[in-house]
């Protein structure tokens, strides 16, 4: 069970997930992305409410940041996340001290984990 | 002619007469090498040619002698003896320092070579063997120590998990106690050895992976493989024998102990010592992972549970979102992991995913010996040197620490080639003008911005080598660094020499005082200050908990009710409390009487306790605790306790209480302390021949300690020891007969009172009458022998040794005195009631008095005089 939701916030839009966040729902979580960027600069993802998270969700977090960067937007995960993408993004290898080639304002998603 | 020459030219005369001296006195030592006289003649020469020497100016001549003075001084102190070695290297001294009087002109380099070689020989006499060099036999002595203190750490624990089979820390503690116990030098001399308790290792890891559960059968095996190693250890010359002998029988018990529980068989033949490993694994799951149901990071969580991990997602291959197929798995993970499991348990894991995916696991640290295979530093430097010129930060860290090469990780990784690097390095080589901050920058930037590797991978090795470096530093961690092990004996000799030196600040303090020159006092208030803190330090040094013995008494108990056929359950307090290390030693028969007596006299079978409405189970409490500067020691079972009756009559009939006489529990049970005493109605192979408790009483008199018995017939005894916290300093009252000193220890001391005309019994007894109550006294001046006047008033020291109240009298109370004790030359050291000696500031001698051998001693004068007057005071009291 999953539940996307949009909203227009000043100059951003924030997309709100809650439930699981797995592969049965990446390939909507993609065009759901896809879409948002063409509509906005700033992205949001709040996944404070995100019950369980696989690799391959995780994958097209990083997919779609990576492309944002590529044109000049940005797409950040709100500071407030749940305790089981917390655990999930560390065990996972993810979180990490310098971001990827193309992050050349300290962006990446993956960055300051431990911080949270 | 200069100042230094007129200065020695007055001098030299006075010098050969007392190198004559010295030569002369040389020679009668070879005929009476003990002559004490003759050393002392010889150091007073030396001493004297010292200081003309250096009156003179000559001081070299004056060090040297110096050098040589010190070592007569041992001869003085009876800590070396006159050997022919010793006096023909002192002949040569003798020559050498005559060939500098003679003449000035001679060669400073030919005398300081000469001196060199004599003082050299010298030295070799008189440091004793063992401190020459840690011989061979004197390590094997201190593995084997180290063994045994293992073995008692085993067995402790293995009583344990005797209550708390699944105690998973007692567990652990098992086996690290027979991990540590295989890997000791000591098991390598025998053959076989190491290998059996590898088995017995083997056992107890089958325990901590849930594989076996403990058993009484199993606790007992172990237990005769601890008796079996001490016993092979303790019989050196014929341990092989022994442990061919016995070991199979166990080896039988072990293996079917583990053939019921597991098929894992017990290894016989791998030497191989368990240690953890450090495994690079680089996981790339085939593109369709994730649609065939697999989510990578479950067999992350699973692999996390082999040890400690390191997980490094590598992402750079993941696509923009208008490519990727979101189902699709692009990430690949690189995986350092610490673990004790072999590559096929980690293989386990991806069992399902391997056939499809890529997988490599490669060993990248094993605890150090990688390193010692790598290739030599020096190799590495040359290279570098002969590649690069220049040096880096980078670069310095690969030969210093040769696991945290970068670069090395990214090549053995196959994520970066060798020319690849050679060209990045080639670049900034060729590029002409070295930039400074280019050459110091990271090599992992320059490969990064030369586009050679991605970040990912960077990170991916910076991780590996924290990783590597935080494994390290926690396994040096485990090493125990934090304490060193020392022999005894230096330990001893640093009390002495603190003693020396305690004695030595005394009399500096009471000459400041004299002399009245406040520089002079400060001084010594400050040399005070500072004794005082290293002769607390120095005491603190040799202090060790009790819990050692304690542990030791566990086996003993659990011995002891298999052999009575009893249960009993020992319990223990106070196990950190620390006393001497000598103290604990000599504590050892007295405990073992006391806890026998306890086992057969006091608990009563199972039977009987359950008729009485007792526990079936008895207990055997052992604690100790810190009272002043005491340790207070109580063995308390809830037995049958003692019975006052039964004391009572056989005191009796043995002619210790008169019949008509009544005497108070207390002194009864202080009576079974008595040679031979014993109520025991048969013996057995435990206790009953009533020779255990005079042992004990007279163990704990050494000690300076006091021994006091309570007991409830039905509920149980206590017996309570009351011990000083160290042998080498005691606190002492100083008091002063005629002209002589004498110190009795503070911890007797009741009260001291004068000894007035009113309060001597005048029946020609030695009997005082101190506010009613009639104490017996000895006088220190009669059984001294002293005869210088008697002072008008003389004051009465009254002491309590185990229940008896007998007083001293002295001239004078003088003061509290912290006394160094000394112990008597060989000739004195069967004086009785004389403990020692101490040396006070002035450097006056004073005996340290050995009260109760002293009333013993009286006792035996007067016949029973005091225990008598003893049995007065029971019904004057009463």
């Amino acid at each position: 069970m999953i539940r996307f939701g949009v909203e227009h916030q000043d100059k951003k839009k924030v997309l709100t997930i809650n439930g699981s966040l797995t592969i049965e729902h990446v390939e909507e979580l993609k065009n759901i992305l896809l879409e948002i960027k063409e509509n906005a600069d700033h992205i949001i993802v709040n996944l404070a409410n995100v019950e369980s998270v696989d690799a391959s969700c995780l994958q097209l977090l990083c997919s779609a940041h990576k492309t944002y960067l590529n044109e000049n937007k940005s797409l950040e995960i709100s500071t407030q996340c749940s305790e089981v993408l917390k655990r999930t993004v560390g065990n996972s290898g993810y979180a990490q001290h310098k971001g990827c080639r193309q992050d050349n304002n300290q962006s990446c998603l993956w960055l300051r984990w431990s911080d949270r | 002619m200069s100042n230094l020459d007129n200065h020695w030219n007055a001098c030299r005369d006075e010098a050969y007469e007392h190198l004559n001296n010295l030569e002369l006195s040389l020679l009668d030592l070879e005929d009476r090498p003990d002559d004490t006289h003759t050393i002392d003649v010889v150091f007073r020469s030396l001493h004297s040619i010292k200081g003309l020497a250096s009156m003179g100016g000559m001081t070299e001549l004056a060090d040297f002698i110096h050098d040589m003075e010190t070592i007569i001084d041992m001869l003085r102190s009876g800590s070396l003896s006159v050997s022919r070695d010793l006096l023909e290297h002192t002949v040569s001294a003798c020559d050498l320092i005559r060939t500098m009087m003679d003449t000035s002109e001679t060669e400073r380099a030919y005398f300081n070579e000469q001196a060199e070689v004599i003082l050299t020989a010298l030295r070799t006499i008189t440091v004793p063997l063992d401190e020459q060099y840690e011989s061979p036999e004197s390590l094997a002595e201190q593995e084997k120590e180290e063994v045994y203190e293992l073995l008692n750490e085993l067995e402790s624990s293995l009583l344990e998990l005797e209550d708390t089979s699944d105690d998973k820390e007692t567990i652990d503690r098992a086996f690290r106690a027979l991990h540590t116990i295989k890997g000791s030098g000591a098991l390598s001399r025998f053959n076989g050895l190491a290998k059996f308790v590898h088995n017995v290792e083997t056992v107890f890891d089958m325990i901590r992976g849930g594989e076996l559960t403990i058993t009484d059968r199993l606790i007992d095996t172990t237990l005769s493989v601890c008796d079996l190693i001490r016993s092979v250890l303790n019989t050196s010359e014929d341990g092989n024998a022994l442990f061919a002998e016995k070991s199979p029988g166990i080896v039988e018990s072990l293996s079917q102990l583990t053939s019921n529980g597991t098929d894992q068989k017990l290894d016989t033949n791998s030497d191989e010592s368990e240690s953890s490993k450090t495994y690079r694994i680089r996981f790339r799951p085939s593109l369709d992972i994730f649609l065939k149901g697999t989510d990578p990071l479950a067999l992350l969580i699973e692999l996390r549970t082999l040890g400690y991990s390191t997980v490094i997602a590598q992402k750079d291959g993941i696509p923009p979102l208008n490519e990727i197929n979101p189902e699709h798995c692009y990430t690949y993970w690189d995986i350092i992991l610490t673990t004790n499991s072999d590559k096929n348990a980690i293989r386990d894991i991806f069992i399902f995913t391997e056939d499809d995916s890529e997988l490599t696991i490669d060993t990248i640290d094993d605890s150090g010996r990688l390193d010692r295979d790598s290739a030599a530093p020096e190799r590495d430097l040359e290279n570098l040197l002969n590649n690069f010129g220049v040096m880096t930060r980078d670069d310095f860290d690969k030969i210093t620490n040769p696991r945290q090469r970068l670069c090395d990780i990214l090549i053995e990784r196959g994520d970066l080639t060798v020319e690849d690097l050679e060209q990045v390095l080639g670049q900034e080589k060729g590029s002409g003008e070295p930039d400074s901050a280019s050459e110091t920058r990271p090599i992992n930037e320059k490969l990064i911005e030369a586009s050679m590797v991605d970040t990912g991978k960077v990170d991916s090795t910076l991780a590996e080598q924290q990783h590597v470096k935080n494994v390290r530093q926690q396994q040096s961690q485990i090493t125990p660094v934090s304490s060193i092990r020392v022999s005894s004996d230096k330990l001893d000799t640093l009390v002495d020499l603190v003693g020396e030196l305690v004695t030595l600040q005394a009399r500096l303090t009471q000459m400041s005082l004299s002399k009245n020159d406040a520089e002079l006092i400060m001084i010594a208030e400050e040399v005070e200050r500072l004794t005082d803190e290293l002769r607390d330090n120095t005491m603190s040094v040799r202090l060790v908990p009790i819990g050692t013995l304690f542990g030791k008494f566990k086996r003993l108990v659990r011995d002891l009710a298999k052999e009575t056929g009893k249960k009993i359950e020992m319990t223990t307090e106070g196990a950190e409390t620390e006393l001497d290390k000598t103290v604990i030693e000599r504590l050892n028969d007295p405990l073992v009487h006391l806890i026998r007596n306890s086992i057969d006299h006091g608990i009563e079978s199972p039977q009987v306790r359950t008729k009485h409405g007792k526990a079936e189970h008895g207990v055997v409490h052992l604690a100790a605790k810190h009272s002043g500067g005491y340790v207070l020691i109580k063995i308390t079972d809830d037995g049958r306790g003692i019975d006052a009756h039964a004391v009572r009559e056989k005191a009796r009939s043995r002619g210790l209480l008169e019949n008509d006489k009544t005497a108070s529990d207390q002194e009864l049970f202080s009576l079974i302390l008595s040679p031979g005493f014993s109520t025991a109605e048969k013996v057995t192979n435990v206790s009953g021949r009533g020779v255990g408790m005079d042992v004990v009483k007279r163990n704990i008199d050494d000690l300076r300690g006091s021994l006091e018995i309570s007991s409830n017939k039905g509920i149980g005894t206590t017996i309570t020891m009351k011990l000083p916290l160290t042998l080498a300093i005691i606190d002492g009252l100083l008091v002063k007969v005629g002209d002589s000193f004498f110190v009795l220890p503070l911890s007797i001391i009741e009260e001291c009172v004068e000894l007035t005309g009113s309060a001597v019994n005048s029946h020609g007894r030695n009997i005082a009458n101190i506010r009613g109550a009639v104490v017996p006294y000895i006088s220190l001046r009669n059984q001294f022998h002293i005869h210088e006047n008697r002072p008008e008033l003389e004051q009465l020291v009254i002491t309590n040794t185990d229940g008896m109240r007998v007083g001293f009298v002295v001239d004078h109370v003088v003061d509290e005195h912290q006394t160094v004790i000394k112990s008597l030359g060989k000739a004195y050291q069967h004086v009785e009631g004389v403990s020692g000696a101490t040396i006070l500031g002035d450097g006056t001698l004073a005996l340290i008095l050995d009260a109760s051998k002293l009333i013993q001693v009286v006792e035996e004068q007067d016949q029973g005089f005091i225990t008598k007057q003893q049995s007065h005071i029971l019904i004057v009291s009463s």
